[in-house]
């Protein structure tokens, strides 16, 4: 049975808007580089500024992102919540990003159709598709944040969505993807919500960082160690450096350990580390669990606020 | 809401339904002589079937076209690295499929999978592609077992690929048409490379 004419125009029709707004979303998406895996997303929030997940970034340093037209610009990190898992970057002034349209003539409702689209270092963008599942306010993360509104839907996460665009069926945005404030999957932060959160990042607010001076490498834990020591976890972190001075050295930490836990989060490789360094931390007494000389140690140590 | 949205929407449902009918005119139900089963295309040359290697380990397979008449194809040519064979059939087939051009798909197009997922008929899923194509697609979509083999068409009801593989996170893998079109011209492709090792598994 061959199909007519207006049955496949009307589908034809739709991927063809489909494709098109993801083009058009994907402009103001782009790469960012803050972790040894392979690049996560963001997006252009004004022309100098990138809003992204702050889970991606494993360290605070270092970070760079790509724009669309394939250009890597060094980025630096403003600040980032991790409560909320948003982080915002800035680039230099003559990098001129395109900033992310907005959808602000309906309200988003459950059963509506969303893109989800990133570009984790490729070229072209990649993307998913599915309805708005539900649409939230004022949820109390896992993390500790709490966000204003949230929206849920059913797009598939793929590797590297994170900090992307949640799209409308036109290309404009909705929302930043996070794959870690639901246990991996998807949830969009509204654009409101982003813009005051970026907002008080910005300034310094209340979303400052917990700091100890160290620099850290994810080790593997033996097995025989860990039976013998009765450790769960298969990775900590070894302290390759310590900032003279800073919380870490006073503390009595030293090069070698190897780090488990954090104020009694397990911490497994960078990204728990940037997660267990939250505001409540600051000027907090913390109990850190280690592996020093084969056998465990808990000492406590009062994390300093990050210097800017 | 507008009748027109709502128009729009049972338009569009339809259109699927449509889709999904016509295409599973020209799938196949294989199972192969040395087990593995899935599905096949009938292709747009007299007597040929297109599925994956991996569907078909044997000699020959058992297919099963629309209405249930059954029928035996002849492997008579197969490229491993490519997950490809091709399957010659004696008997009448159902018309063969239209081959779309997999190189102008752009992200974000509408794709809808018609297979045999985990042992459902003529299944449809839609979805969309992810990522910007090359001899492999990548779909945003969700595929089971039993979809190997099958058909990808656009949403021009055209076959732009043979849906092979998937990974955990809601993404899976068809070998495109310009891949299968290279094949039958006589490209075997280069050795399979660590695939396996992203977490992909064969459907």
């Amino acid at each position: 049975m061959p199909l007519s004419e207006s049955t496949s125009g009307l589908l034809a029709s739709l991927s063809d808007d489909l494709a098109s707004a993801v083009e058009r979303a994907g402009r103001s998406v782009v790469a960012v580089h803050g972790r040894n895996r392979f690049p996560a997303s963001g997006l252009a929030w004004q022309t100098n500024q990138v809003v992204t997940a702050a889970h991606v970034l494993e360290r605070d340093t270092d970070l760079s992102i790509t724009t669309p037209d394939g250009e890597r610009h060094a980025a630096r990190l403003l600040g980032r919540d991790p409560g909320s898992d948003l982080a915002v970057l800035v680039v230099a002034d003559d990098v001129k990003l395109q900033p992310a349209e907005r959808a602000t003539d309906h309200a988003l409702a459950p059963g509506h159709l969303v893109l989800a689209v990133g570009r984790p270092g490729t070229p072209e963008p990649i993307a998913s598709f599915g309805a708005v599942s539900s649409v939230g306010g004022a949820w109390r993360t896992a993390q500790g944040g709490v966000l204003d509104a949230y929206i849920r839907a059913d797009v598939a996460m793929l590797p590297g969505l994170s900090g992307g665009a949640l799209a409308d069926v036109q290309g404009r945005i909705v929302g930043m993807l996070s794959a870690y404030l639901a246990g991996g999957d998807p949830v969009g932060i509204p654009a409101a919500t982003i813009d005051g959160l970026a907002q008080r990042i910005a300034s310094g607010g209340t979303l400052r960082r917990a700091y100890l001076g160290v620099s850290t490498q994810p080790v593997d834990l033996q097995d025989a160690l860990r039976s013998r020591l009765q450790v769960a976890q298969s990775t900590g972190l070894m302290l390759l450096g310590l900032e003279p001075g800073a919380p870490a050295e006073r503390g009595g930490l030293l090069l070698g350990d190897i780090v488990l836990a954090i104020g009694g989060r397990t911490v497994e490789d960078g990204e728990a580390l940037q997660m267990a360094l939250g505001p409540a931390a600051i000027d907090t007494p913390t109990s850190i669990r280690m592996i020093r000389g084969g056998e465990l140690r808990d000492i406590t140590l009062t994390p300093a606020p990050r210097p800017s | 809401m507008t009748l027109d949205v709502l128009a729009a929407a049972d338009t569009i449902s339809s259109a699927l339904h449509d889709l999904t009918t016509d295409i599973a005119q020209s799938v196949v139900l294989v199972r192969g002589s040395m087990g593995g089963s899935g599905c096949g295309v009938i292709w747009n040359q007299p007597g040929l079937v297109i599925t994956n290697h991996h569907v078909v380990p044997g000699r020959s397979a058992e297919l099963t076209v629309a209405g249930g008449r059954r029928l035996v194809g002849r492997v008579i040519r197969r490229a491993p690295a490519l997950d490809l064979a091709a399957l010659q059939v004696d008997g009448e087939l159902p018309p063969g499929v239209r081959v779309g051009d997999s190189d102008a798909l752009r992200v974000g197009d509408l794709v809808l999978a018609v297979g045999n997922p985990m042992g459902e008929r003529n299944a449809p899923s839609l979805g969309i592609i992810a990522s910007t194509p090359h001899e492999v697609l990548r779909l945003s979509i969700t595929l089971r077992p039993g979809n190997s083999g099958g058909a990808l068409v656009n949403a021009r009801g055209e076959v732009v690929g043979i849906p092979h593989m998937v990974t955990g996170s809601g993404l899976a893998l068809a070998v495109a048409t310009s891949t299968v079109r290279a094949f039958l011209q006589g490209a075997d492709g280069e050795r399979p490379g660590d695939r396996d090792q992203d977490g992909l598994r064969w459907i």
